[in-house]
């Protein structure tokens, strides 16, 4: 029991990811060796637990048991890096896309993406949304205004309609009987207006136009980019939904001139 | 289509204007309001050392707020279970604060 603090650390660590009964730090007795076991599954069953409060849809996707599977590979694999559970799982969705007992279900790591995004959305810091007014009030400069992403807003590429499956499966939204999932959908914008978490699906043309004015290109960029993508794009309802969602922080005639 | 320059810009000033209109009619239809919300049922605040959704825990708790419709906040008054008459505020409240 006289070994340095830090390898002692790092026993007892090595032990609490070891899923094997048998794994115990070195020189516990029967007794301590007993309540290790006790205190590795309080961490394990945290760890899940906060996977399965962060990814609500994708549990319900494939069904509690197979989640709490699933995230119990996971949280072995990864142990906890941050003092809180908040944000816990950041590659969890990589980890789905090679978690091949869900293969059958090719668009689960898109969703656990989104839900990602949903969960850093709601987790963002709070920062003023771009009145639309003062987008207006550029005038003939706002085609070639930068405008500042909000810092909860999240673009997420997918060539599965994402966002209708992650409405289809989030409690706060019940699944309408005439749910339709429409082909050629590009993606997911996640955004939080007026304090709320808000997902939308986006159409090719509207993810290319998000897309570029997330990455700093100024909305004639983003309009020349959506409009290679779908012949027939429509500026207006994608830039007014785009302000609506809240998904700008403020704007600039330049990048890095700050808001 | 929107090929012109002239007319994108007038295309994204229109866009601008539909939605500063939209988030006029929207506009304050909800605000914070501390001291409440029952335990475990507040919504989210985000910063150091503040609450987050669903974790306060004694009802009517002063530093948790819920969002309500824009104008109710200050309006509202609920008698606690030891028979205080406490009311909503838009500021973070002293009271009810756990131990």
């Amino acid at each position: 029991m006289s070994a340095p603090l830090a390898a002692r650390q790092a026993d007892f660590a090595a032990a609490l990811r070891d899923p094997s009964p048998d794994a115990v730090p070195d020189g516990f007795s029967e007794a301590a060796a007993r309540r290790f076991r006790v205190y590795r599954n309080n961490v394990r069953v945290a760890l899940i637990e906060a996977l399965a409060a962060a990814y609500p849809a994708v549990s319900r996707l494939v069904g509690e048991p197979f989640f709490h599977r699933m995230a119990g590979v996971y949280a072995a694999e990864e142990p906890s890096r941050e003092r809180t559970l908040n944000l816990y799982g950041e590659n969890f969705a990589d980890f789905v896309a090679g978690f091949a007992p869900a293969g059958e279900l090719p668009y689960l790591a898109d969703i656990a993406r989104l839900e990602r995004a949903v969960l850093e959305a709601r987790h963002a810091a709070d920062a003023p949304v771009l009145d639309p007014a003062a987008a207006a009030a550029l005038g003939s400069r706002l085609a070639s205004a930068w405008l500042i992403p909000h810092p909860a807003t999240r673009l997420v590429r997918s060539e599965y309609p994402v966002a209708e499956i992650w409405h289809a499966n989030t409690a706060e939204a019940p699944t309408p009987d005439d749910l339709v999932l429409t082909a050629g959908a590009a993606g997911a914008l996640v955004s939080r207006p007026a304090l709320s978490v808000s997902v939308q699906a986006l159409a090719p043309g509207r993810c290319a136009f998000a897309e570029t004015l997330l990455d700093g290109g100024d909305p004639a960029a983003a309009h020349a980019a959506a409009a290679s993508r779908e012949e027939d794009f429509d500026v207006i309802p994608a830039f007014r939904d785009l302000l609506a969602a809240g998904a700008f922080a403020g704007v600039a005639n330049e990048p890095g001139e700050g808001g | 289509m929107t090929k012109s320059p002239v007319f994108l810009a007038a295309a994204l000033l229109a866009a601008a204007n539909f939605a500063a209109s939209d988030a006029a009619q929207a506009a304050d239809k909800q605000e914070k309001c501390y001291g409440v919300s029952l335990a475990g049922k507040n919504d989210c605040k985000a910063g150091p050392g503040t609450s987050c959704q669903g974790s306060s825990t004694v009802d009517y708790q002063g530093n948790a707020w819920k969002l309500v419709p824009a104008g109710s906040c200050e309006g509202m008054s609920f008698k606690t279970k030891d028979g205080r008459t406490v009311s909503g505020s838009l500021k973070e409240l002293k009271r009810d604060i756990p131990s």
